[in-house]
């Protein structure tokens, strides 16, 4: 086939058409591809991704991969995601709403310049009146005074630190309230918002301060009450205790801490105290009961307690709690009185039986006298029945005592010179013994007011014992002197000057146990002994508001202290004792003598007495039968010479009231009064009453002839 | 109360440039997304590839898958679970 040269020509045209179309559509389908490239990158660049390297796609994979197409899928997913978290946001955000809006405190958001972009409706109300919308407005417009931020601003300090900050006890019309600042930050860190918690505290500083001052009440009331209380735990340790028992125990703050319960138990409670504490543990109610505490410096104080138990839900114990009163003096007073009311008791026996004692021994004496009488002087029978007289006069004298002991009656006192009293007491007492006396009196001793024959008893009866813990003799020292009990003193003796006798001996002392007993009724350790001496000791020292103590150690002495009341009053010169008047027996040519006593044998002793010295004697039994014969015989004209009335008449009249009606009858009576207790007032003052003499009973013949002479002639010794 | 067992799919790319691993990973992603939303496939991607660490963490992410990178000797391992890890 040929071709022409215009179909050759047409062909070279075609190609270089063809070959420009194609140079077209390759550069067209270049920017197609890096159009597709662009765009891939460009949606990349919107879903948040970085753009394609180039090398990661190259033109063959460009449309096999479908880049937009996957491009397209994953967006879908990124926006279905937004969707939920948005979802989810609404969500979040509107339970943050209810929160905030009821949540039981007041929440105030700000913005970095401090005005106010959100607030709960609690901080809403917090506002006051008239401020018209908050938001937007400065915070200090709405909540501060005068609008002005303070020092202590917490939004201030929270902007300035971008941390947390708190104040406390913020004032706001007249409300507490703790702050709480919290910034919520930017992403580089800023404070862009601060939210500002309110948390009122007006009711909680209310009722900590009700707290406050009820247990201060409660601790004001624990710690001054006189009663001692602790709270023990169950193993024992001290829990609490208040002043009243440290200062009764007396164990410090760190001490507490180390001892328990059973070390303040006193040794000789200890068995008592852990069986009760033990029964407590067991849930018993054991009611108030009675024990001993030891003290830090082991002082015994005994306490009435009141215990008992605090349980948990389950019944387990928490604490014991012990409610104690010191009775430690009450008990000690209870003792004394006891005691005392013992002696009384024995007392009234004794001058019951005294008293009868004293009318038999009058007998004796009498009838023993009378037969003295009709013995030859000097001979067997005669020095028998001085004897006999002598024996009767001890028996007297013993008598006395009881009768001393006995009278519930006031001493008789008076003032009296100690350096004598101390000497005729002791000198009369170790007559012939091996025991020898000194005496120590200091200068311007102060001087007292006694009865001198119950303080003569006083001293004789501890100079006998001190004499008889020496048999092998030794020498007995009595020291007196001035003595000021102060204000604290440690002696049961009130305020003031006193006078101190000390009675020391070298002898065997007195044991720690029989010390406590020595003043008991009855207690004797002597094989011959009554046991009364030194309770009459005792006796005799209380009533005259004195005080006796005893201290001793065995094998090397005992000492008795003695604390008399001084006096202003000077004592008076002695009276002459009875025992250094002459003897008389003079015989009389008969006169009357009425004789009252209730005894039948002392009228029948004094009927053979009386005859004997030549009187003529007429008896009554009691004062009024005496009255009425005195005035009867007066009416008839022969009135009495002499009366002589017994002071005591159970059941009836005795000497005292009867020698009033007889002097009112005859003011000129010659009445002697005679009783078996030569201390009474009356026999002591007998003058006062009325008497022109006095007989203590028992006496003896001379002893009645020469009263009876006095009474009648009417002369008397000075 | 039936613990589902999550199958992995492995996709290692290690020594890959080409077609990206951006895109290959996103074509998984987007053809299993229901399975590995329910939890019953977890994807595992190993690349030695530093630039992915900045790409598929992130758009996975936004998309609202969890993930987990962690680096074993010279590579990393990416994995994408549609529950918390």
């Amino acid at each position: 086939m040929n071709y022409s040269e215009t179909d050759l020509r047409q062909l070279i045209e075609e190609n270089q058409r063809l070959k420009k179309d194609n140079d077209e559509l390759r550069g067209k389908e270049a920017d197609a591809v890096r159009y597709i490239r662009q765009k891939v990158d460009q949606l990349l660049v919107v879903m948040g991704t970085l753009p394609l390297r180039p090398e990661e796609l190259d033109d063959a994979s460009l449309l096999s991969l479908d880049p937009i197409g996957i491009i397209s899928g994953s967006f879908a997913q990124v926006l279905k995601h937004l969707k939920e978290t948005n979802i989810a946001l609404e969500l979040a955000r509107d339970e943050i709403q209810v929160i905030f809006d009821s949540v039981g405190s007041n929440i105030l958001v700000l913005d970095k310049d401090m005005r106010v972009i959100a607030f709960n409706q609690q901080m809403g109300e917090l506002f006051p009146e008239g401020l018209g919308n908050p938001a937007g407005k400065y915070c200090r417009e709405a909540l501060c005074v005068d609008h002005k931020a303070c020092e202590l601003c917490v939004v201030q300090r929270v902007l300035e630190s971008c941390d947390t900050a708190t104040v406390s006890d913020w004032q706001y019309q007249g409300r507490s309230f703790d702050i709480i600042g919290t910034p919520i930050k930017d992403r580089s860190g800023n404070v862009a918002q601060i939210v500002v918690l309110y948390l009122e505290t007006t009711e909680r500083l209310c009722m900590e301060e009700a707290l406050r001052e009820s247990e201060e009440r409660y601790r004001d009331l624990f710690e001054n009450a006189n009663d001692l209380v602790h709270i023990v735990a169950p193993d024992g340790t001290f829990l609490l205790v208040n002043e009243a028992w440290r200062k009764a125990i007396g164990y410090g703050p760190e001490e507490i801490e180390k001892i328990r319960l059973f070390d303040i138990f006193h040794p000789d409670c200890m068995d008592k105290c852990v069986q009760q504490f033990k029964r407590i543990m067991a849930g018993e109610n054991v009611g108030v009961f009675e024990s001993s505490l030891k003290s830090k410096d082991g002082k015994e104080i005994v306490v009435e307690s009141t215990v008992n138990c605090r349980l948990d839900d389950q019944g387990r114990i928490l604490y014991m709690r012990g409610i104690m009163r010191d009775v430690t003096a009450v008990r000690q007073h209870e003792k004394e009185l006891r005691r005392i009311e013992n002696l009384e008791s024995i007392g009234l026996l004794a001058g019951g039986i005294a008293h009868d004692f004293n009318n038999l021994l009058t007998s004796f004496l009498g009838n023993v006298s009378l037969a003295k009488m009709h013995c030859q002087a000097g001979g067997y029978v005669y020095d028998l029945l001085g004897n006999a007289e002598k024996a009767t006069m001890k028996a007297r004298s013993l008598t006395q005592q009881l009768l001393t002991f006995s009278k519930g009656g006031a001493p008789i006192k008076k003032a009296v010179s100690v350096k004598q009293l101390l000497d005729d007491s002791t000198s009369f007492v170790l007559r012939g013994s091996s025991v020898k006396y000194v005496q120590q009196c200091s200068q311007d001793l102060w001087s007292i007011e006694v009865d001198e024959g119950q303080l003569s008893q006083v001293i004789q009866n501890l100079v006998i014992n001190g004499s008889q813990a020496m048999p092998h003799g030794g020498v007995i020292t009595i020291t007196s002197e001035n003595v000021v009990v102060g204000d604290g003193s440690a002696l049961p003796l009130p305020q003031g000057k006193y006078v101190k006798i000390t009675v020391s001996d070298q002898g065997i002392g007195i044991s720690k146990e029989n010390r406590e007993k020595i003043f008991d009724p009855y207690f004797t350790t002597k094989e011959t002994g009554n046991g009364l001496g030194l309770s009459i000791v005792h006796s005799i020292i209380k009533r005259h508001e004195g005080y006796i103590a005893v201290e001793s150690e065995q094998g090397r002495g005992t000492s008795f202290f003695i604390y008399l009341p001084a006096s202003e009053v000077a004592p008076v010169m002695e009276k002459e004792s009875l025992h250094s008047q002459p003897a008389a027996t003079k015989h009389n040519d008969g006169g009357t003598v009425l004789v009252m006593d209730d005894d039948a044998l002392v009228r029948q002793v004094s009927a053979k007495m009386l005859e004997r010295i030549g009187y003529k004697a007429d008896f009554a039994c009691d004062g009024e039968e005496a009255i009425t014969m005195y005035s009867k015989a007066k009416h008839n004209g022969c009135p009495f010479d002499a009366v002589i009335l017994d002071l005591t008449v159970p059941g009836g009249m005795g000497g005292r009231d009867a020698v009033r009606e007889l002097l009112q009858i005859d003011p000129a009576a010659r009445v002697i009064v005679s009783s078996g207790y030569a201390n009474d007032p009356v026999m002591a003052d007998y003058r006062e009453y009325g008497f022109c003499e006095v007989i203590p009973k028992p006496f003896r013949l001379e002893e009645l002839a020469q009263k009876l002479t006095f009474a009648i002639s009417g002369s008397s010794p000075q | 109360m039936e613990k589902t067992v999550t199958s992995i799919v492995d996709i290692d790319i290690r020594g890959q440039v080409c077609p990206s691993s951006l895109l290959s990973t996103l074509k998984e992603l987007n053809t299993r997304s229901e399975k590995i939303r329910t939890g019953a496939e977890d994807i595992v991607v190993t690349t030695d590839n530093r630039d992915c660490l900045t790409t598929i963490p992130q758009t996975a992410m936004n998309m609202g898958f969890f993930v987990k990178v962690e680096k074993v000797e010279s590579y990393y391992i990416i994995r994408i679970s549609g529950r918390e890890m």
